[in-house]
């Protein structure tokens, strides 16, 4: 890594600095290589060094009895970041005018170790990305990979704070991008894949490319789903964001923003039919892309049972949410891991039709009101007979509130970033929209 | 609160560092941006005023006849800049030099440096007025219905000065963005919905001016669609308002036309050249030049001179955006759509303002003859496929229309989905007036987020909808 962040010398101008509360430093490095292709070839090669200091300063002072907290951020850049007094006090001048309600940053504790940094992605970026090439290529084969881009980051992340926090670690990560095309002399079509893992063995990267070269090809003769209600399979990229309505509502911002639907002790869904979920926020599971020792206040981060067998357990919550809340302090986000049902994939399939989504254009149900809607991408459409007919086009829509009422979790699990959970969740009643 | 260089004044540095680099290389280039900014967000449960990450740094792009090879830094000291250069050009010498393809053209000599005129410039307004200004957008949200449990008022400011030099052309740009949105959370009994509206353009303080009635209607609008049904999905005479025309401008055929797509095969627009794409009548372009756009700029990340594209006329799809390297490879013009997130990040084609072109159909002419059909306001997002050309937009208001008139009852959400060609010729009425919306970012695929604006007139079309 580049630069020699001084971050104590940073550390000193705030602590001398005349009306500051409190204080936090959260500073980044990283090295980014990266690798553009355009078919085979190359296309562009970069490789950019990145370094930055936010600095957040707290106020306090009291109004009509009551005590508030002012509170501003900014950030330094450059290899070599300097902090003058005169910066500072211009953010505390910008504190002064804001008025929250007092949080206390974290103070000392012992940072948990995760292994998060792959040596060699670490040490050999270039090499790395050169093998990944190659598996890619290998992985498709005569299939058109018309176009990849292949990162390789790491990233050294530091935070102090006034109380007397200190913690930094070193992370990886990889990042593909690839599309494969198909063609049967009179239709083409492509295939976008995207993947990111701390290490080249989770990233996977040759079994991924076959998968969606066989997508690609099933594409070329997929059709318009016809519309209708029907039970559909949620699995691969679709998983990653399925549970974001009910991680949303489980934290301590919506309970205290006051739109939080959910309450410690009670079922996260009423009426449950199906299978009851067990979810919890992992931020310490080793080598998964959503894990982190601790979050950009400071806050070690803690493992945390979200929801246990359908009921609702415990909030995540950040430092300033836990403070206002009266709760324990999480950290601020972590892996989504949900626990596997019973029934085998192959069931869940079973008995069409049955849709089994595999990724949309975009898939992201709200947060606040848990509606869901996507355009199928890839598609299978698993009918009465056992025949599988590839669809694309048209769109499943519904509200997760009321699909997980009947949902049905299968035995295999996935692991894909941050997420491990069922392969597949079968949630029942979900509007098609397709051919009429 | 940032430190920003004097990026103007590292031209006579820069352009020497470069006749060095094609001492050695066929094409040099460097990029030097400084980004920063204020955000002041009053929430009703928090309060923020915060710079966002400011992006400072410069990159060094050479073309060895086939590829580009870069080294970006975010030093810029002289000896940082010397060293980011020498990266570059011994990247690109092991990569490979071929002198006798075709060289890339740097463009018509030119030193010129640009400003955003501020009428009232940002920092003239105390900062204690621009809190004060968040404060009572939020109040208003707030004030407007006991159901709404969260609202923010948000003022930002952006400006990014930006230098690019050639062997031909030296060229500054200051560019100034000023935004203001207010959002509200509403609540009733287990329902909840979130709605956000607001507006950005390049300037000053007198930029962040709401228009008048935009809360009330905001706060009416969220409730609307807190609790409400989604509509049976089906085929449906459509009236999408500007906001809506925009987000469909930008996923059916902004994206479609990005010429790197063509480089790659990616896009089946590129068969499509010189052929009937929409309806009669029907015409898009993309414009950077577009005065007191919030994406407009001056020249792009790769010193082309912004100017307006017609990407459709009449329905007959003309011609592709393009950056650098795809007009390169492609020997077709270039258009100033290349464009970077930031100095680390790598230029490819992308868009600015994206707009369909104006007709001459009023509002209630289009709704007049609409049996049972929907008006759709509020988008969120879309997504599109210029490879098959499927498109997804995704939005939070459906109005019911039935006998020509609207009924008062909404539906929420609402989706788009279909088969772009198929969308654009159903296209039957095109509004007269051509509104654009300053709040959007862009993604490339799903990353790599860009300031872009979109808009058009209100158009009348049938659509599957769910």
């Amino acid at each position: 890594m580049s630069g020699n962040m001084d971050l104590e010398s940073i550390a000193r101008v705030l602590k001398a600095a005349p009306g500051v509360s409190g204080w936090a430093l959260h500073a980044r490095q990283v090295e980014s290589h990266q690798l553009y292709r355009v078919f085979r070839n190359e296309q562009a090669r970069r490789v950019a060094h990145t370094h930055s200091v936010r600095v957040t300063v707290h106020t306090r002072k009291q109004e009509g009895g009551k005590e508030s907290q002012g509170e501003a951020a900014f950030t330094l850049t450059g290899p070599r970041p300097e902090l003058t007094p005169a910066q500072v006090a211009v953010a505390v001048e910008r504190a002064k005018l804001v008025a929250n309600a007092p949080w206390a940053l974290p103070g000392p504790a012992s940072l948990p170790q995760v292994p998060l940094e792959d040596p060699r992605v670490a040490a050999e970026p270039d090499a790395v990305i050169a093998e990944l090439v190659t598996e890619m290529d290998a992985a498709a084969g005569d299939a058109p990979l018309c176009a990849s881009e292949l990162f390789a980051d790491r990233v050294q992340t530091t935070v102090c704070t006034s109380e007397g926090f200190e913690g930094s670690y070193g992370a990886t990560e990889l990042f593909s991008e690839f599309v494969l095309l198909a063609d049967n002399g009179t239709d083409s079509v492509e295939v976008q894949g995207i993947r990111r893992a701390r290490r080249a063995r989770e990233l996977d990267l040759g079994a991924v490319v076959g998968r969606h070269a066989s997508w690609a090809g099933d594409r070329l003769i997929a059709t318009l789903p016809t519309g209708g209600t029907l039970p559909v399979v949620f699995g691969e990229e679709s998983l990653d964001t399925l549970f974001d309505t009910f991680l949303a509502h489980a934290g301590g911002r919506s309970r205290y923003e006051g739109w939080s639907r959910l309450s410690e002790g009670k079922p996260l869904i009423e009426a449950l039919s199906g299978d009851p979920i067990t979810l919890t926020v992992d931020p310490l599971a080793p080598w998964m892309l959503g894990s982190q020792p601790m979050d950009s206040d400071g806050q070690i981060a803690h493992k945390v049972t979200v929801v246990d067998q359908g009921r609702f357990v415990e909030r995540t919550a950040s430092k300033r949410f836990a403070d206002y809340l009266g709760i324990r302090a999480t950290g601020a986000s972590g892996n989504t891991v949900v626990a596997p049902g019973s029934t085998p994939l192959a069931d869940l399939l079973a008995h069409g039709p049955v849709l089994h989504a595999l990724r949309f254009s975009t898939f992201h149900p709200s947060s606040v009101t848990g509606a869901f809607s996507g355009e199928l991408r890839t598609a299978y459409l698993h009918l009465p007979d056992g025949s599988v007919r590839p669809v694309v086009g048209g769109s499943v829509s519904g509200d997760v509130w009321h699909a997980f009422a009947r949902a049905t979790l299968s035995a295999e699990e996935t692991v894909r970033g941050g997420y491990r959970g069922p392969a597949g969740i079968r949630l029942e009643g979900v509007t098609v929209a397709g051919a009429t | 609160m940032t430190q920003t260089v004097g990026v103007k004044t590292l031209g006579a540095t820069l352009s020497a560092l470069v006749a060095r680099m094609e001492e050695r290389v066929p094409y040099a280039a460097v990029l030097v941006t400084d980004q920063s900014g204020e955000a002041v967000r009053m929430a009703t449960t928090e309060e923020q005023v915060s710079e966002p990450a400011p992006s400072r740094g410069a990159v060094f792009t050479v073309h060895t006849g086939h590829s580009l090879i870069e080294a970006a830094t975010d030093d810029l000291t002289e000896q940082a800049l010397t060293e980011a250069a020498e990266r570059a050009v011994n990247a690109a010498i092991d990569a490979g030099i071929d002198r006798a393809a075709p060289p890339v053209n740097p463009g018509p000599p030119a030193e010129a440096a640009f400003d955003t005129r501020q009428h009232i410039p940002w920092e003239s307004v105390p900062l204690a007025e621009r809190v004060q200004r968040a404060r009572e957008l939020r109040e208003a949200a707030c004030s407007v219905d006991s159901r709404v449990v969260n609202a923010f008022g948000m003022i930002s400011h952006t400006r990014t000065r930006e230098l690019f030099v050639n062997r031909s052309r030296t060229l500054f740009q200051d560019l100034a963005r000023t935004q203001s949105v207010v959002g509200v959370t509403t609540r009733e009994g287990d329902h909840q919905a979130q709605l956000w509206d607001g507006r950005g353009r390049r300037g000053g303080w007198e930029a962040a001016e709401m228009p008048e009635g935009t809360v009330d209607t905001l706060v009416a609008d969220c409730l609307k669609i807190t609790g409400a049904p989604r509509l049976e999905a089906g085929y449906y005479d459509c009236v999408f308002s500007p906001e809506f025309s925009g987000i469909f401008a930008h996923e059916a055929f902004g994206h479609g036309t990005e010429g790197d797509m063509f480089l790659k095969k990616r896009s089946r627009g590129e068969q499509f050249l010189g052929k009937e794409v929409a309806a009669p009548g029907v015409d898009m372009y993309d414009d950077p030049s577009r005065d007191g756009e919030a994406a407009s700029y001056y020249f792009d990340h790769e010193g082309q001179t912004a100017t307006r594209t017609q990407v459709i006329s009449n329905g007959v799809l003309v011609r592709p955006l393009t950056d650098l390297h795809t007009a390169h490879a492609l020997k077709i013009p270039r258009t100033a759509n290349g464009r970077r997130e930031s100095f680390s990040k790598k230029a490819y084609t992308r868009m600015s303002n994206t707009f369909f072109g104006p007709g001459n159909a009023e509002f209630a002419d289009m709704v007049a003859d609409v049996a049972y059909g929907f008006y759709l306001e509020r988008p969120s997002n879309g997504m599109e496929d210029p490879k098959s050309w499927g498109i997804q937009l995704e939005g939070y208001m459906a109005s019911e229309i039935r006998d020509g008139k609207l009924t008062g009852r909404v539906f929420s959400p609402v989706i788009v989905t279909g088969y772009v060609p198929e969308l654009l010729q159903s296209i039957s009425m095109v509004g007269r007036q051509v509104e654009i919306t300053g709040l959007g970012m862009c993604g490339k695929g799903y990353k790599e987020w860009v300031k872009v604006t979109d808009g058009g007139p209100h158009l009348r079309l049938k659509a599957r909808l769910a």
